[in-house]
């Protein structure tokens, strides 16, 4: 009899342990933090950041998508009041780059380069999972502290580096160098904590977004997302550091391995985020061209058309993305990406202007066969966007541009034109109605109807 | 007594030196034969960015930078006024950017593609006497330049040293003095050209007495012609 119960007892102990297992909240023992008076400094920058963010219309107004990232954020806090001086707040910068990254005072800021390459909400509550755990495990004020020592030593090198050089020694250099390292608020949030921290962070992110029914799964596809880039990518930000990604997806995978998973059923939730992302996505399409990351344009402008066929915005974005990727192929060429490719990049970019740059990739016979094949693809894009609306006064705009480009004068100013009258109070009216006067003196007499081709 | 004499002579020459080399100024060939005339202008607003400079390292003083990006508008007014063009009126105060969230983006983006260029144009700010630096013709989608005949964008860089680091420059014979540069840049609003390039910079104090740098900026624009209105 006595047994029995004992066997049950085991039984019992045996199960509320598992239960607990699974549902034991993946939050960390919470750290006693003490804020010194550094601390609380980087706690004013912190909420001066945001609102100098806010000032310079770098933060991305959109309601309904602030909403929908703060409700994947909210569902990924571990319970219980928030830590002390922290106050979420989620918020979508207008950053082409494919970066996320958190401020001390609890504000997690996701780039819309980030946004238009995740594949689904799985994959986005990973991302500010691990930001959320920068901000609960207190990692800017650790690591500025750190960063403050270290720059204290620089100085102090510096002054005994210059006091060196006046007697023949050598060392300013690297002396100065060290000295002019970028502020600790920027240095570590946006490229990237110590490794031990980052691991930290990436670890509690499995069990964050296991607790929160999210599957494991998609931290492991959104660092290889993250990995492959289509730009030749001259310089990386913590979440593009390639070393760093293969560690990190191998620990991460160990530990999904080890965790026991919370719901049967986990959570990807690709469609819902494909609606939420659609715009901030084809709006990123815009920032990737202004930024010269016109292959990563194209990519997603590419994906945007595929998911909705019927958008003529979204073809409408991807003609624009074609005529800007002009003399590039859409892909990089092994040459391109081998070191000494990479080399002359970055000499060019640093020599030449965005314009000299693409005139001189035009000169080149490659160059010019790009051209060609991404003005054909681009005209193609525009009108299949006017197929879909032909009330779309951008698209024309675009062909107008496009065939400006080509000395189609006549087919311009048939385009522009049309720009005109569906949109007679466009901002840029007196560009392209001095576009369109340059156009008709060229043109021949005879205007043809805007047709497709 | 020599040696430090000598010491304090090589600072004096250092900084003088230092103030002498942002003094540069150059103007594009069709402004400066008159070809092009620019009479009205808008100014963009300024970027600033005022670091503090210490023993604990370096970081952004984002109020200060705030102090000296609100100041600027009305030196550069001035300075430009000087000349005999007319500064059109600012559409571009804080709560007219908070209430029109599109134009405020289209001053991000004009500055982000004004800066993207100025990465160029700060390593050979010569060429803008060859006519080298545009910022292409989209800048006429920037709305607010459309009454304008060109845009002026302003940075300004400032260094504020703390006690310890001037200190530690002292005994290391390093010119650690507190000083501010600005550059001013003016665009065609048509073309996007870069029209005239010119840089001023004072000392320490212009936080306090931003007027400090009002001498400078009218210097700064001395090689600039502009002709007489009709």
């Amino acid at each position: 009899m006595h047994l029995c119960w004992v066997v049950l007892g085991l039984a019992l102990v045996l199960v509320s342990v598992n239960d607990a297992r699974a549902q034991q909240p993946p939050v960390l023992p919470p750290p006693a933090f003490k804020f010194t008076d550094v601390d609380l400094e980087l706690l004013e920058k912190s909420n001066q950041l945001d609102r100098y963010m806010d000032d310079k219309g770098l933060v991305y107004a959109d309601p309904a998508l602030t909403e929908y990232v703060t409700a994947v954020g909210d569902d990924l806090l571990p319970p219980g009041p928030d830590p002390e001086h922290v106050v979420w707040k989620f918020r979508v910068l207008r950053d082409p780059i494919p970066n996320a990254f958190a401020l001390a005072n609890g504000s997690i800021y996701v780039n819309t380069g980030l946004l238009a390459l995740l594949e689904n909400e799985a994959q986005l509550a990973s991302v500010i999972a691990h930001e959320q755990t920068h901000v609960l495990n207190r990692h800017p004020y650790l690591e500025n502290r750190s960063y403050r020592k270290k720059s204290v030593a620089a100085n102090i090198f510096a002054g005994v580096g210059a006091a060196g050089g006046e007697a023949g020694g050598i060392g300013g250099a690297a002396a100065v160098l060290m000295g002019t390292v970028a502020p600790a608020i920027v240095e570590t949030t946006i490229y990237g904590y110590s490794r031990e921290l980052e691991k930290e962070a990436d670890i509690h992110a499995v069990a964050a977004v296991n607790q929160a029914d999210y599957s494991t799964e998609e931290m492991i596809d959104a660092l290889k997302l993250l990995e492959s880039s289509h730009e030749v990518e001259l310089s990386h930000v913590f979440y593009q550091d390639h070393p760093k990604l293969e560690d990190r997806i191998g620990y991460i995978g160990e530990a999904i391995h080890q965790t026991s998973v919370h719901t049967r059923h986990p959570m990807v939730e690709q469609e819902r985020y494909i609606a939420a992302t659609e715009k901030v996505s084809r709006d990123n399409v815009a920032l990737d061209i202004r930024a010269g990351r016109e292959r990563t344009a194209v990519a997603v402008a590419e994906r945007l058309a595929k998911q909705n066929p019927r958008s003529s915005e979204d073809f409408r974005a991807l003609g624009d993305a074609f005529r800007a990727l002009g003399p590039r192929t859409p892909d990089p060429s092994p040459e391109e990406l081998s070191s000494k490719g990479k080399k002359d990049a970055r000499k060019m970019s640093t020599k030449l202007t965005d314009q000299e740059y693409e005139n001189a990739l035009m000169a080149t016979p490659a160059g010019q066969s790009a051209l060609q094949a991404s003005q054909k693809q681009s005209e193609e894009a525009y009108w299949k966007a006017l197929e879909l609306d032909p009330g779309d006064a951008a698209a024309h705009r675009g062909l107008g541009f496009l065939y400006e480009k080509q000395c189609l004068a006549a087919k311009c100013a048939q385009e522009f034109r049309k720009y005109l009258e569906l949109s007679p109070n466009a901002l840029d009216q007196s560009q392209i109605l001095r576009r369109l006067e340059a156009a008709e003196k060229q043109g021949a007499p005879g205007v043809t109807p805007s047709v497709k081709p | 007594m020599k040696q430090r004499l000598a010491r304090a002579g090589l600072v004096l020459v250092m900084i003088a030196g230092s103030f002498l080399n942002v003094r540069a100024q150059y103007a594009h060939p069709d402004l400066k034969s008159g070809k092009i005339v620019v009479r009205k202008v808008l100014i963009v607003p300024p970027r600033a960015t005022v670091t503090k400079s210490g023993m604990k390292g370096n970081e952004t003083l984002i109020a200060e930078s705030g102090i000296v990006e609100a100041a600027l508008p009305a030196i550069v007014a001035e300075a430009v006024q000087g000349k005999g063009c007319t500064v059109l009126g600012n559409v571009f105060a804080p709560e007219a950017l908070e209430k029109n969230q599109d134009l405020k983006f289209a001053v991000a983006d004009i500055q982000d593609r004004f800066d993207a260029l100025y990465n160029h144009m700060s390593e050979k700010p010569k060429d803008v006497r060859n006519g080298r630096f545009t910022l292409g013709d989209e800048v006429a989608n920037f709305n607010p330049g459309a009454a304008a005949d060109a845009l002026v964008f302003v940075r300004a860089w400032g260094v504020v040293n703390t006690g310890g680091k001037k200190v530690l420059g002292a005994i290391a014979g390093v010119n650690e003095t507190d000083y501010i540069v600005v550059n001013v840049a003016i665009v065609d609003s048509q073309s996007g050209a870069v029209l005239y390039y010119g840089q001023s910079a004072t000392g320490g104090g212009y936080l306090e007495h931003p007027e400090r740098l009002e001498k400078p900026m009218e210097a700064s624009f001395k090689e600039w012609k502009v002709a007489k209105q009709k």
